[in-house]
C-alpha cells in the first residue's frame, strides 16, 4: 500500500485597513449603497489614472517585514490584462516582475513541533469590484464599492502538508498582521480571501504532482473541508493512474461539492506589463529603517517581555497577547494598578469566557483600563467579593459601566458591619433549629450550610468567613 | 474672409482686452464662419453653440471686472480633439465606442483653459481612438484638407488642424503619441506642438499609449502655440508621469535670434524617399538658418531608423490594453443582442470599434503573448532605451534637431498604401522623438508644386521647449504664416 | 514569430473580438505583413540593454491617504447601459450557475 503525502501552498489576499482607496480617494468604508464610493478613476472611466496611496505601500513594507521579507529597493507595478465584469479597466494594477517584498517565512507552532513555511512573495494590487446576483431576472448585478481597496497578496512556498500545518500558518499570518494594524484580516467580511494550491505525491516522491487551486475559501472550516474533499480526490485518481488536471476549482461549503470551474491560466495569458501610468517605487535604506522602527511590537517580543516584566508564566504571556487589543488591555490595567497577576487571573478567565459566550472577535473587545483597574482594586479592598465582582466585570466588559457607579446602584457594597451580619445570622439561627441542635450535637459540618444560608440572606455580599466566625460565636452562646 | 475669425489667436486676445471686441461678438463670428464651412471640411463632431454662448458671458464678466489680465488668450475660441473628455460634452473619440458618451468630468487641460477663459467651443475630428494618420478612420468620416478638399488633412489630430487652418477655430488641442500633432500640422501649413512628455496632465486624454501620448496645441503662429502651451503645462497630481518644472513661462522663450545655435540634421531623415519639393524646401530652410547665424551641421543617428517597428510593438501594446476597458458593461455602446457574457464582450467590441483600432488590438496582445514578450515586447523597449541614448547623444553636440517633417505632402484621400514598408517610412521622422520622450514642433515653412504646405519639424531635448520656440520665431520672422488661398 | 490560424483565434478570444472568416483571412495577412516589418528590428544588437519601462525619472509619486469625496450621482444611471437602482447591470449573464 502506497502513502500519500500532501503539498500545499497558500495565496493570501489581505485588504490593508488605509482610510482611502490604492490609487483615488475613494473612501475604503463598508458602505450598504452601491457604487456611492466610487469616481471615475476606480470605475475606469477614460481618460482616468492611477496616483498611488502612500499609506498603502508603508503598511505594504510594515508587512513584509513582519513576515521576515526582504524588501525590494526598487518596485512598479504591472497590468494585469483580463476581462470580467468585476475589473473596471479589464485590468488589474498588480505586481509580477519585481514585486515589493520576497523571501520571507513564518514560523509555525503545531502539537509537539514547530515547522519553518517559506513565503516566496508578497505584493500589492488593487481589489475588484463584487457581482451580485439578481434573481428576480438572472442578471449581474456590478457594485465597484471594493474595487480599488488596496491588497497585499502573500504568495507561499509549497511547505505546508495538512490542514492544520494551513490553519496554523494563516492564524499566524492573521496576529501579524493585526499586530502591525495593516489590516483587520475579518474572513467574514472578506478581509483575507485563501486561495488553495494543492497536489498529492507518493511519500518520499521528490517531484512535485500537478496542483489544482481552490479559489476564495473565507472561513478556517472551508478552507479544512476544501483540503480534505480535494486531497482525497486526487488521491483516488492517482490510485487510478488516472491524471490529475491542471485546474481552478471552486469549493461550497453549504453543499460540500468541490467543482472544477476551469482550467488553470497560464500567467502569460494575463501578458504582464509594466504599468506606464505609475513610476517605479524605490526605497531607501534609511526609509526602510525608519518604517522599521516605527512598526509596533510584534507578539514574539511581547510574549518575551510581559514575562520578564510582569513575571508572568509564558502560557498566560501567549494567552494574553492573542489579540494586540487584549495585550493592550493587560497591560495598561496592570500598569495602573499594579496587580499583574489578578490582570492575567481576571482577563484568562471571565475576559475569556465572556469572549467566547458572547462570539465575540478578540480582535474586537475593548475594555476600559481604567474601570478594570478600579475594580481589582474594589476587589482587594474588600469593598465587594469575588462573587459580585464577576458580575461587575461583566457588565464593564458588555457595556461600559463604571464600577462606584454600579456597585452604589445596584447596592452591591460588601457588608463587613459585625452588628448587621450578626443580626442576619441570628436570624438563620432562628430558622433553623434542626441545624443548631445538629452542631450542638457535635455535627460541625452544618456550619458550611448555616454559612451558606446567611450569604444567601445577604445576597452575597458578604465575606463568608467572616460570617463564619459570627456564626461560630453565636452558637456558642446557645 | 472674415476679419475677426482670420486674426492670430494673440491679436484677437488683446484686442478683448482693449474692449475693441466682445467676447460674444467674437464667439457669434466664429460659430457662424463654423457652420459656413463645416460642410466643407467635415471637422467638428461637436459643436457646442449653446455651451459656448455660455461660457462667453461668463468670461466677459470675468474681464470686466478684471479677473483675467494675467491670461494672455482670455476669449479666444478654442476646438478640442475629441479625445479629450470635457464634462458634459460628448466624447466620442470618432467612434461607434463611445458615440454617446458623456463624461461628467473635465480633462485637467480643459479646466486650465476654462480657469484662463478660453472658450471651448467644439469637439473635433480624429482618427477612431487616435489610431491613424488622416481622418480616414473615423467613425463620422474624414475631414478635408482647407488647402484642397481632394486631400486629407492628416492625423490623428486632422480635425485639431483643418479648423485652425480654415479658421475655424483660432487655436486647437490635439495629442500625439507617434506624430499626430505634427504631421497634420505640416499637411495644414500650421504650428503643431508635442511637448516633452510629462508637461502636459494626460488626466482626461483617452489613452492610446500612456508611455508615448502627449496633448499640444495648433496655432497659426508660434507664438499662439506657446501661449496656449503656457496655460495647459505644469504638474498635475491627478497624473503620475506630469513632471513639475516649469518656473518659468515659455513666452520667454519668443525671442529673435538664433546667433550661434547649433543645429544638427540627421542624415537618416534626408533619404531617398523625400519628395522633391519638399528636399528642395528643406534646403532653403537651412539657409535661413544659416544666414541668421545658426551653425547646421549634418550627422548620422543610424539607430532611429528602428523607431517605427519599436513603436508599433509599444504602442499596440498599450492600447490593446488601454481600450480594454470599453468593453459594453459600464458605458459606451453595448450589443443588442448576445447571449451570454463573452457574446457580450466579442459583439460590443466587434460592432464598435473599426477595423484599424481592432487590427492594432490584434498587433498588441500578440507581441505580449505566450511566448513573444522577450522576443517583441521587450526586444522594442530595449531598441526604445538605444534611441532615447542616441538622442542624448546628439543633444551632448547639438542645441535642437532639423528634419523634414514629413517624406510627402497631404495625401490624396483615396490614396491607400498597404506596404508597410513604405507606410512607416514617414513615421520615421515622427515616432523616435515620442520614444524618447522630447519636444517636437511642425512649423510651416513652403508649398509644393500642387501648392499643398510643406512643414519642418524641431527637436529639442527634453524640457528644452524653450530652444526650438525660439528657432521656430526666428525662422516665422523670415516665413510667416501663410493663410490657405483656397479660403474664401 | 507570426500570426497561424491557431494563434490568431487564441489571440481574438483573449482580446474579446470576433472576425468572419473572410475577416479572419485579410487581417492575418496585413498583420504578417506588419510582424515581417517588425522583425526587421532583430537587426540591431539589444544585448545587455536594459529595456526603457518609464521614460520620466521620476519615483516615488504618492498621493496622501485621504478620503476625497467624488460625486458620481447619476453616472451610473446616466452612462451605465443598463442599471437597477444604482448598480451596473450586465443582463442575461448568469453567471453564478444554476
Amino acid at each position: 500500500m502506497k502513502d500519500y503525502e500532501i503539498v500545499i501552498g497558500l495565496e493570501v489576499h489581505v485588504e490593508l485597513s488605509t482610510s482611502s482607496k490604492i490609487f483615488c480617494g475613494c473612501s475604503t468604508k463598508f458602505s450598504l449603497d452601491p457604487n456611492s464610493n466610487c469616481c471615475p478613476v476606480c470605475t475606469g472611466m477614460p481618460g482616468t489614472l492611477p496616483v498611488l496611496n502612500k499609506k498603502a505601500t508603508e503598511y505594504a513594507v510594515a508587512a513584509g517585514l513582519a513576515l521576515n521579507c526582504n524588501i525590494r529597493k526598487r518596485t512598479i507595478f504591472d497590468r494585469k490584462n483580463y476581462f470580467y465584469p468585476d475589473l473596471p479597466k479589464a485590468y488589474q494594477i498588480s505586481q509580477l516582475y519585481f514585486p515589493i517584498a520576497e523571501n520571507g517565512h513564518i514560523k509555525i507552532e503545531l502539537e509537539g513541533y514547530e515547522k519553518v513555511i517559506g513565503i516566496h512573495e508578497m505584493h500589492l494590487e488593487e481589489d475588484a469590484g463584487k457581482l451580485i446576483h439578481d434573481s428576480d431576472n438572472n442578471n449581474t448585478l456590478i457594485d465597484y464599492n471594493r474595487a480599488g481597496i488596496p491588497l497585499i497578496e502573500i504568495v507561499s512556498k509549497p511547505d505546508m502538508t495538512s490542514s492544520d500545518e494551513v490553519l496554523a500558518y494563516l492564524d499566524k499570518l492573521k496576529t501579524s498582521l493585526q499586530y502591525l494594524s495593516v489590516a483587520d484580516c475579518k474572513m467574514q467580511e472578506g478581509g483575507m480571501r485563501v486561495d488553495i494550491n494543492l497536489s498529492v505525491r507518493e511519500v518520499g516522491d521528490k517531484k512535485l504532482g500537478t496542483r489544482t487551486e481552490i479559489k476564495n475559501l473565507n472561513s478556517f472550516r472551508a478552507i479544512a473541508r476544501a483540503i480534505e474533499s480535494e486531497s482525497n480526490r486526487q488521491i483516488e485518481l492517482v490510485k487510478k493512474g488516472e491524471a490529475v488536471d491542471l485546474e481552478t476549482r471552486r469549493w461550497d461549503d453549504i453543499s460540500g461539492e468541490n467543482i472544477r470551474m476551469r482550467p488553470k491560466e497560464n500567467v502569460e495569458d494575463y501578458r504582464y506589463f509594466p504599468d506606464p501610468d505609475i513610476p517605479p517605487i524605490e526605497f531607501s535604506d534609511q526609509e526602510i529603517d525608519r518604517i522599521k522602527s516605527s512598526l509596533p511590537e510584534f507578539r514574539e517580543e511581547k510574549i518575551i517581555r510581559f514575562q520578564k516584566d510582569y513575571a508572568i508564566p509564558k502560557y498566560d504571556a501567549k494567552v494574553l497577547t492573542s489579540s494586540k487589543k487584549m495585550a493592550d488591555i493587560f497591560e495598561n490595567t496592570a500598569n495602573l494598578c499594579n496587580r499583574p497577576k489578578e490582570v492575567s487571573n481576571w482577563l484568562m478567565v471571565e475576559g475569556m469566557r465572556i469572549i467566547k459566550d458572547n462570539n465575540m472577535d478578540l480582535w474586537e473587545v475593548d475594555f476600559n483600563p481604567k474601570k478594570f483597574s478600579k475594580l481589582i482594586l474594589m476587589v482587594e479592598e474588600g469593598k465587594i467579593n469575588r462573587t459580585i465582582a464577576k458580575e461587575v466585570f461583566e457588565k464593564i466588559f458588555l457595556e461600559d459601566i463604571d464600577p462606584d457607579e454600579y456597585v452604589k446602584k445596584q447596592g452591591l457594597a460588601m457588608i463587613s458591619d459585625d452588628r448587621e451580619l450578626g443580626k442576619a445570622a441570628l436570624k438563620i439561627l432562628d430558622k433553623n433549629p434542626g441545624a443548631v441542635s445538629d452542631y450542638k450535637n457535635g455535627k460541625t459540618k452544618v456550619l458550611g450550610y448555616l454559612v451558606g444560608q446567611t450569604m444567601k440572606d445577604m445576597g452575597g455580599r458578604a465575606d463568608p468567613n467572616q460570617i463564619s466566625k459570627i456564626l461560630k460565636g453565636l452558637l456558642e452562646e446557645i | 474672409m472674415n476679419d475677426i475669425t482670420s486674426m492670430p489667436a494673440l491679436m484677437l486676445a488683446s484686442k478683448i482686452k482693449n474692449k475693441e471686441l466682445s467676447v460674444t461678438e467674437v464667439l457669434d463670428q466664429q460659430l457662424k464662419v463654423i457652420h459656413e464651412r463645416e460642410p466643407l471640411y467635415n471637422s467638428y463632431i461637436t459643436i457646442m453653440d449653446d455651451e459656448a454662448q455660455k461660457q462667453a458671458k461668463l468670461v466677459q464678466q470675468r474681464i470686466d471686472a478684471g479677473e483675467l489680465n494675467d491670461s494672455p488668450l482670455a476669449g479666444v475660441p478654442i476646438a478640442i480633439k475629441d479625445n479629450i473628455c470635457t464634462k458634459s460634452v460628448r466624447t466620442t473619440c470618432a467612434s461607434k465606442m463611445l458615440e454617446n458618451f458623456v463624461p461628467n468630468y473635465d480633462a485637467t487641460v480643459i479646466e486650465k483653459l476654462k480657469n484662463s477663459g478660453v472658450i471651448v467651443i467644439g469637439k473635433v475630428n480624429l482618427d477612431e481612438f487616435a489610431m491613424g494618420g488622416s481622418t480616414k478612420t473615423s467613425y463620422f468620416g474624414p475631414s478635408k484638407n482647407p488647402w484642397n478638399t481632394d486631400h486629407v488633412p492628416g492625423g490623428s489630430s486632422g480635425g485639431s488642424a483643418s479648423v485652425v487652418a480654415a479658421e475655424q477655430a483660432f487655436i486647437s488641442l490635439g495629442s500625439d503619441t507617434g506624430g499626430s500633432i505634427r504631421q497634420p500640422a505640416s499637411y495644414c501649413g500650421l504650428v503643431g506642438f508635442k511637448p516633452t512628455y510629462g508637461t502636459v496632465s494626460r488626466y482626461g486624454l483617452v489613452a492610446l499609449a500612456p508611455s508615448l501620448d502627449q496633448i499640444g496645441p495648433f496655432g497659426r503662429t508660434i507664438s499662439d502655440c506657446t501661449a496656449v502651451l503656457d496655460i495647459i503645462s505644469g504638474h498635475d497630481p491627478k497624473d503620475s508621469s506630469s513632471v513639475n518644472i516649469k518656473n518659468y513661462s515659455y513666452m520667454e522663450a519668443l525671442v529673435n535670434d538664433v546667433k550661434k545655435m547649433k543645429i544638427g540634421v540627421p542624415n537618416l531623415f534626408l533619404n531617398k524617399d523625400l519628395d522633391e519639393d519638399i528636399l528642395n524646401c528643406f534646403t532653403e530652410v537651412v539657409e535661413i538658418f544659416e544666414n541668421m547665424g545658426a551653425e547646421v551641421e549634418y550627422f548620422d543617428m543610424d539607430k532611429l531608423k528602428y523607431g517605427p517597428q519599436a513603436y508599433y510593438v509599444i504602442s499596440c501594446a498599450e492600447a490593446s490594453s488601454s481600450l480594454a476597458r470599453f468593453d459594453g458593461v459600464r458605458y459606451g455602446y453595448r450589443t443588442n443582442d448576445y447571449d451570454g457574457l463573452t457574446d457580450l464582450y466579442k459583439k460590443s467590441r466587434s460592432e464598435a470599434f473599426g477595423d484599424e483600432v481592432k487590427r492594432r488590438i490584434m498587433l498588441g496582445a500578440f507581441t505580449q503573448g505566450p511566448g513573444n514578450y522577450e522576443a517583441y515586447y521587450n526586444k522594442a523597449m530595449k531598441v526604445r532605451r538605444l534611441i532615447y541614448d542616441e538622442y542624448q547623444e546628439a543633444f551632448d553636440k547639438y542645441d535642437i534637431l532639423l528634419s523634414p517633417e514629413s517624406l510627402t505632402t497631404a495625401p490624396h484621400i483615396n490614396y491607400n498604401n498597404n506596404d508597410p514598408k513604405d507606410k512607416y517610412r514617414s513615421e520615421m521622422l515622427n515616432v523616435s522623438v515620442n520614444l524618447a520622450g522630447l519636444p517636437g514642433v511642425s512649423i510651416p515653412c513652403g508649398r509644393d508644386k500642387k501648392g499643398l504646405p510643406i512643414g519642418i519639424q524641431l527637436i529639442g531635448n527634453r524640457f528644452d521647449e524653450k530652444k526650438i520656440i525660439r528657432a521656430a520665431y526666428a525662422f516665422e520672422q523670415v516665413k510667416p504664416y501663410k493663410r490657405p488661398s483656397t479660403l474664401i | 514569430m507570426k500570426f497561424t490560424k491557431e494563434n490568431f483565434t487564441y489571440i481574438a478570444d483573449i482580446v474579446k473580438l470576433d472576425f468572419t472568416k473572410d475577416e479572419e483571412e485579410k487581417v492575418r495577412k496585413e498583420l504578417n505583413r506588419m510582424l515581417h516589418f517588425i522583425d526587421s528590428m532583430n537587426e540591431l544588437d539589444t544585448d545587455n540593454i536594459e529595456p526603457l519601462t518609464h521614460i520620466n525619472s521620476l519615483k516615488n509619486v504618492f498621493r496622501e491617504d485621504e478620503e476625497v469625496e467624488y460625486r458620481l450621482s447619476g453616472q451610473v444611471t446616466k452612462n451605465g447601459i443598463e442599471n437597477k437602482d444604482d448598480y451596473y447591470v450586465v443582463s442575461k449573464t448568469n453567471m453564478f450557475g444554476g
